[in-house]
């Protein structure tokens, strides 16, 4: 499990290799998060294309991390989606809250 | 061709002792009965060879069939003054999955339609060719094993009943799986995906039963953040899992598969607690938490919560779901 992170301008990326099903895998999504918004970025963009299982403790995180951005004005969003993220996403619609970053 | 140097080549692949074939072959014509008794012989193989003269008794291939199975049948159905067709159809009456492989001097591309409809494994052109032979038997062999191996796995796990006991440390140190979903999915009863949607669900009911059932720890606590950023959720369950009084507790699962139904049910001994179920998941819910519920109720068909009255407390989640 591998979460790295980037700032391009603006912009902060969170790119997650391997599955975010553990309350582990949880915790270090929420460090790389804070990471980049302790650096001052309000926009962070989720790459989840490499996560094949996701689950409520990722999903959780998830929201964690949006809360907080939209709190301050700020937005998270997610690359693409597909399989079985794309279809949880779907279902628990948080698809209609997180913009993609094309 | 030299016939025995290649029968000898194939035979030095190997030939492991539980799947020599059984072959019952019937022929009249000589040098194809000459040829296929000395490659056999070459291999180890077991066959036995009929005539296809109908007699007062009936045909000699379908009294044999009847007292006894092979894995492979090769018979020569289109010589002149047989009923080939017929033939087989008698045979499928009598074995309906029975590997057939056809031969034949001369047959048109219609009679090798209405051989394949009938659903022979081959037909092969005469002279025959004892590689070609081989080969065609080897197919017809391992496709049939596999068949058999497909349904025994579906025998297998077509009655099922397990119940595990874990103590809350227990469960916070393994990961549980349904290992009944990796015998679906070896028998192609269900999909990948449809595994890993059960197996979420189960997940997400064992979590509750630990988390929120057994150490009676509250969900909001995951956003309650100390000066070091370590979230209280996390520091209490570390405690209650060294303490006997919520670690030493009790989770009970038990599966059933029955009849292609299966029923997960997943017990603990917390205070009891049913929660309130939403008619419609609503994005405007902005809850970190609680998501785990919509995942189990979207991978199944019917989700029973009930407060456990005797011998203690706790919360008892069933889930049922059709696979089959």
């Amino acid at each position: 499990m591998e979460f790295n992170t980037e700032i391009i301008g603006d912009k902060g990326y969170i790119r997650v290799e391997g599955d975010l099903d553990s309350e582990q895998s949880g915790e270090a999504l929420r460090k790389a998060f804070n990471d980049l918004f302790d650096k001052g970025r309000r926009t962070v963009v989720l790459d989840l294309t490499s996560v094949q299982i996701i689950n409520s403790y990722g999903i959780g995180k998830v929201l964690m991390c949006y809360k907080r951005l939209k709190s301050e004005n700020g937005v998270l969003m997610v690359k693409p989606l597909a399989g079985f993220v794309k279809e949880t996403f779907e279902l628990l619609m948080l698809d209609k809250l997180l913009p993609v970053d094309n | 061709m030299d016939k025995d140097a290649d029968c000898n080549k194939s035979s030095s692949e190997g030939e492991s002792k539980n799947a020599v074939p059984r072959v019952l072959f019937a022929d009249r014509d000589l040098s194809t009965v000459e040829l296929v008794t000395s490659c056999f012989a070459h291999r180890g193989w077991s066959l036995e060879t009929v005539g296809l003269e109908a007699s007062a008794e009936g045909n000699p291939l379908v009294e044999r069939m009847k007292r006894g199975t092979f894995d492979v049948v090769v018979a020569d159905l289109l010589m002149p003054g047989l009923d080939g067709m017929s033939l087989l159809r008698q045979i499928r009456t009598q074995r309906p999955s029975q590997p057939i492989i056809v031969v034949s001097a001369c047959h048109s591309v219609g009679d090798f339609l209405s051989f394949m409809r009938e659903g022979v494994s081959d037909v092969l052109q005469k002279p025959v060719d004892a590689d070609s032979l081989t080969r065609a038997v080897r197919r017809a062999v391992l496709s049939s094993r596999d068949r058999e191996r497909g349904d025994s796995v579906y025998r297998y796990v077509a009655h099922e009943e397990t119940e595990l006991v874990f103590t809350s440390r227990e469960l916070a140190d393994v990961r549980v799986s349904l290992g009944i979903l990796d015998r679906l999915v070896a028998a192609r009863m269900i999909d990948i995906g449809m595994k890993l949607r059960i197996d979420l669900a189960f997940q997400e009911l064992v979590a509750n039963a630990l988390e929120h059932g057994n150490l009676e720890l509250e969900s909001s606590w995951k956003e309650d953040l100390d000066s070091q950023g370590l979230d209280r959720f996390s520091l209490v369950k570390r405690e209650r899992l060294a303490d006997d009084n919520f670690g030493g507790r009790i989770v009970k699962v038990s599966v059933s598969y029955v009849s292609g139904m299966l029923t997960v049910a997943v017990q603990d001994e917390g205070l009891g607690f049913i929660p309130d179920v939403p008619e419609e998941w609503k994005t405007e819910s902005l809850d970190p938490h609680g998501r785990g519920l919509a995942m189990i109720f979207a991978a199944t068909d019917e989700v029973e919560f009930s407060k456990v009255a005797s011998p203690g407390h706790g919360t008892r989640v069933r889930f049922r779901k059709r696979l089959v």
